[in-house]
């Protein structure tokens, strides 16, 4: 049958203004660009509701998906092939949002955190040894962890809500290096140079560090020199296809949705399994409920900070912190995350806080208390930060795919005056008239960020779900009164 | 004829091809185009052609499909078997049991005339070529998403 619905678009048709209303910037360019690529005259809030509506589409057969997997009903798609490595990464988005059904202009603005999670099939090899214990020449490049430490600390700063960068938005102010220890994002998908591109970008970034960073530059040739002497390992896994899962629920609902999407592809069942995240407690909820035999990782570049921070605080002059915090990094990257505890707590011993002071009531940057901070937040992930044997079991060791997978959401979600409705609140108990873990209250208006989530989620997903998803809608056996009536005027 | 083949289909783009000869010798007589005409010129000329087939097409297939439907359908939703909506209740004008509509395709706009039935105890008209789906299921896919996708 034809399987047309009210709207008077063939499924090709619809597909092309959806995932044109899902790509570009706004809807006012999708419908540019829809009527120059496609040759198809539709307004631009003709494809915001179209898009919208299958993005609810999209949200209700998600969490079909999830309640099946809840009842353990949900089998793994016989046509996924064998995982080797099951990759997850878990992070924040950041984007504006407004009460809905508040009439026009905006009521009631405020900053979400939508959860984006991405799962990647990975391939690679296991080692005996650690087959990359040099630290990265990225990180032997002081102007290069400066401006990381800066990007990454100003995320939680005092910086305009407009002006906040994502931890996505400082990782790929200088991604390079990163793909030393990571695919490079841009190398095709089956690009099998991806390991001897990153090889040599290893190598060519280790070079200029030399040239750029005086203080580094005997270290960073030392590494050159020695990498030059050697075969390159190709010790990060080989990404091969990845789904991605986004909402604005909290944990608690974004856990059950990256849980059943990872049944689905058969995850569960892979020989290696890994999930990464940064420091957030939020991502290790995550983890310890729906994914507690996955190998967690801690995000190297995300310690880059409790480490380069306390270096400079307990050292006087700039070149020893430097020193020291290579010193200390070095360290991390080879898992003795508990010397590099040692040599600060010893500090914290030299250097008691005064009597009757409390630590919060110290300035932020003061040396006790980012000593006293970075002493947390080693003592919390040292048990995920055992690199060397990530590496050996080939697995990798930073998060920079969720990371950009955020730059690609936030390209779309966020920007000046952009707004979208709040679709779901949380459910509030009657009894204790708190909001209930987990639980939503579904108010499907138009423009939300829940639907318009799930309409990027699928185009950034390598299954060409969005298309499989408009091409098997079943089409309304009914038209809409006010069609008809057009059509006879 | 339930499907194309591929074969036929292969044999079909032929036969087009053919036509895309002989009409364009018919727009521009045997001695082909001027040294005027530019290729975007032509292509301005073999794409309208292009949507004039694809119209042609479109609505031929489609009203034969219809003709192909039962005399009675059940209504999707109270599943009582109906007839041909009676030309009194449709608005638009057409033939009797027909409505026309226009829909976009990616080489333009065609009128899809579909048959149009009448429940009277839901006092509903509706188009049974657009259910592709089971009686009472709803308009949303139900199905999974993402299935077949690595």
């Amino acid at each position: 049958m034809l399987r047309v619905d009210s709207h008077g678009y063939t499924a090709a048709v619809l597909d092309k203004i959806v995932t044109s209303g899902g790509n570009s910037k706004s809807f006012q360019s999708a419908h540019h660009m829809v009527e120059k690529q496609a040759e198809v005259s539709v307004s631009a809030m003709q494809i915001a509701r179209l898009t919208h509506e299958i993005g609810r589409e999209l949200v209700q057969c998600r969490d079909q998906q999830a309640e099946l997997h809840r009842f353990r009903q949900l089998p793994v798609d016989a046509n996924q092939p064998p995982v080797q490595i099951a990759c997850i990464e878990a992070d924040g988005a950041r984007t504006m949002t407004r009460a809905s059904h508040q009439g026009r202009g905006v009521h009631d603005k405020s900053w979400k955190e939508p959860k984006v999670g991405v799962l990647w099939r990975m391939t690679g090899q296991t080692f005996e040894s650690d087959p990359h214990p040099e630290l990265p020449g990225c990180f032997q490049d002081q102007q290069y962890v400066e401006q990381l430490v800066r990007e990454l600390k100003s995320g939680g700063g005092s910086a305009s809500p407009a002006e906040v960068p994502t931890a996505a938005d400082a990782r790929a102010a200088v991604p390079a290096e990163m793909r030393a220890a990571e695919p490079a994002v841009e190398t095709a998908v089956n690009d099998t140079r991806g390991g001897e591109i990153a090889a040599a970008a290893s190598l060519g970034t280790a070079a200029e560090a030399a040239v750029a960073a005086p203080e580094a530059g005997a270290a960073a040739a030392r590494s050159a020199d020695s990498a030059a002497l050697k075969p390159p390992v190709q010790w990060p896994p080989r990404r091969v296809f990845r789904t991605c899962v986004a909402t604005l629920r909290d944990v608690h609902g974004f856990g059950p949705l990256l849980a059943a999407e990872a049944q689905r592809r058969g995850f569960y069942q892979a020989s290696q399994k890994v999930f990464l995240g940064d420091g957030q407690t939020a991502n290790w909820t995550v983890h310890r409920l729906y994914f507690p035999d996955f190998v967690p990782v801690t995000d190297f570049p995300h310690v880059v900070p409790y480490v380069y921070e306390p270096a400079r605080a307990v050292t006087a002059d700039r070149p020893s912190a430097w020193r020291r915090c290579q010193e200390w990094l070095t360290l991390c990257w080879q898992g003795r995350v508990v010397e590099v505890m040692a040599a600060l707590q010893a500090w914290q011993a030299a250097h008691p806080v005064p009597p009757g002071v409390r630590l919060t009531s110290l300035p932020e940057n003061h040396p006790q208390r980012v000593v006293a901070g970075a002493v947390t937040y080693l003592e919390h992930n040292q048990s995920r930060m055992d690199y060397p044997r990530y590496r050996c079991l080939g697995l990798p060791v930073t998060s920079a795919l969720v990371e950009s997978l955020i730059k690609q959401f936030n390209w779309r979600m966020k920007g000046t005056e952009k707004y979208w409705n709040r679709s779901e609140e949380p459910a509030i108990s009657p009894r204790t008239g708190r909001p209930i873990r987990g639980r939503v209250v579904v108010d499907p208006p138009e423009m939300s960020v829940e639907s318009m989530l799930q309409v990027r989620a699928a185009l950034l997903s390598d299954d060409d779900r969005l298309s499989k998803h408009i091409r098997a809608r079943p089409g309304c056996p009914f038209v809409r009164r006010s069609t008809q009536r057009r059509r006879a005027a | 004829m339930d499907a194309v083949t591929k074969v036929q289909r292969q044999q079909l783009v032929e036969t087009v091809m053919g036509w895309g000869q002989a009409l364009a010798e018919r727009a521009y007589g045997p001695q082909g185009p001027g040294l005027d005409v530019d290729l975007a010129a032509m292509e301005d000329v073999a794409v309208e052609m292009q949507r004039a087939l694809l119209k042609g097409f479109c609505e031929k297939a489609t009203r034969q499909q219809a003709a192909r439907l039962p005399a009675h359908q059940p209504c999707p939703t109270c599943s009582a078997e109906c007839h041909p909506a009676p030309p009194a209740r449709i608005e638009a004008s057409g033939p009797p049991g027909e409505a026309g509509r226009p829909i976009q395709t990616r080489g333009g706009p065609f009128q899809l005339q579909e048959p149009q039935y009448y429940c009277p105890a839901c006092r509903r008209a509706f188009f049974p070529s657009a259910l592709g789906a089971a009686r009472g299921q709803s308009r949303l896919h139900s199905g999974r998403v993402g299935q077949d996708c690595d």
